[in-house]
């Protein structure tokens, strides 16, 4: 998405910014875990989009290896946010939909872009290709919207806005984006 | 003495294509389907203090 060829994109208005981050506390409430990576709800919101697909089909749509799927897909199913089922044509095929709790968590999350899953999915990846070493969480992504819809902030602000966590791990979090460079921080 | 946090430049540039992203697809699918993709009253998830 933040490809040099093209013109800047117009400076978003704070409001717009913020229905972002609702965007991300229903992804959180979705899964019930804000610890949960960009990469997994990346994954959810696939089987969202595609009722009854399989982990192969997951795998080859998101360009992601099978074991990487796999884990994520146990997880999800462990948490209750995917339901699994023998395939009807071929037994041997597991396939997989989002649970109807999740589901509903989903639509609102997908609400704000008109239940696009694809378009949600593409500013994800986008979120993801900020980081170099680290696969960012849903915690650091909402920290990430809540410095640009201030566009200056304190610590308090960001940990205020984060999901009741414990505090080393709000700072955690903190700390994680400006270690990887997409916080600044400036002392005042 | 207190640290300020701001968006370094990359950041900032991925939020505004991911809200004009959002925007855009919004627009799209409420053009086909004349609905409101905006959230009512009770849908917010939590009170945001942003």
């Amino acid at each position: 998405m933040s490809d040099t060829e093209n013109p800047p994109a117009p400076a978003p208005s704070k409001a717009d910014v913020i229905r972002l981050a609702e965007v991300v506390d229903h992804l959180v409430d979705s899964m019930g875990d804000p610890g949960v990576t960009l990469r997994r709800t990346m994954i959810l919101l696939d089987i969202d989009q595609h009722a009854g697909t399989t982990q192969n089909a997951i795998g080859e749509r998101l360009n992601l290896e099978k074991s990487v799927v796999s884990r994520n897909v146990d997880w999800l199913w462990g948490h209750g946010c995917v339901i699994r089922a023998a395939g009807k044509t071929d037994a041997r095929e597991t396939e997989l939909t989002t649970s109807q709790f999740t589901h509903k968590h989903l639509q609102l999350a997908l609400r704000p872009f008109g239940n696009h899953h694809q378009v949600l999915k593409n500013c994800l990846e986008s979120f993801i290709a900020l980081f170099k070493k680290h696969m960012p969480s849903l915690r650091e992504l909402k920290a990430l919207l809540t410095v640009g819809a201030k566009g200056r902030a304190t610590r308090g602000d960001v940990i205020n806005n984060l999901y009741d966590g414990p505090p080393t791990t709000d700072q955690r979090a903190l700390r994680t984006l400006i270690e990887e460079g997409v916080v600044r921080s400036h002392e005042q | 003495m207190s640290n300020s946090l701001e968006l370094d430049d990359g950041a900032r540039e991925v939020v505004a294509r991911s809200v004009t992203a959002m925007l855009e697809a919004a627009r799209t699918r409420a053009a086909e389907h004349d609905i409101n993709v905006t959230y009512a009253v009770g849908q917010q998830p939590r009170n945001n203090s942003i």
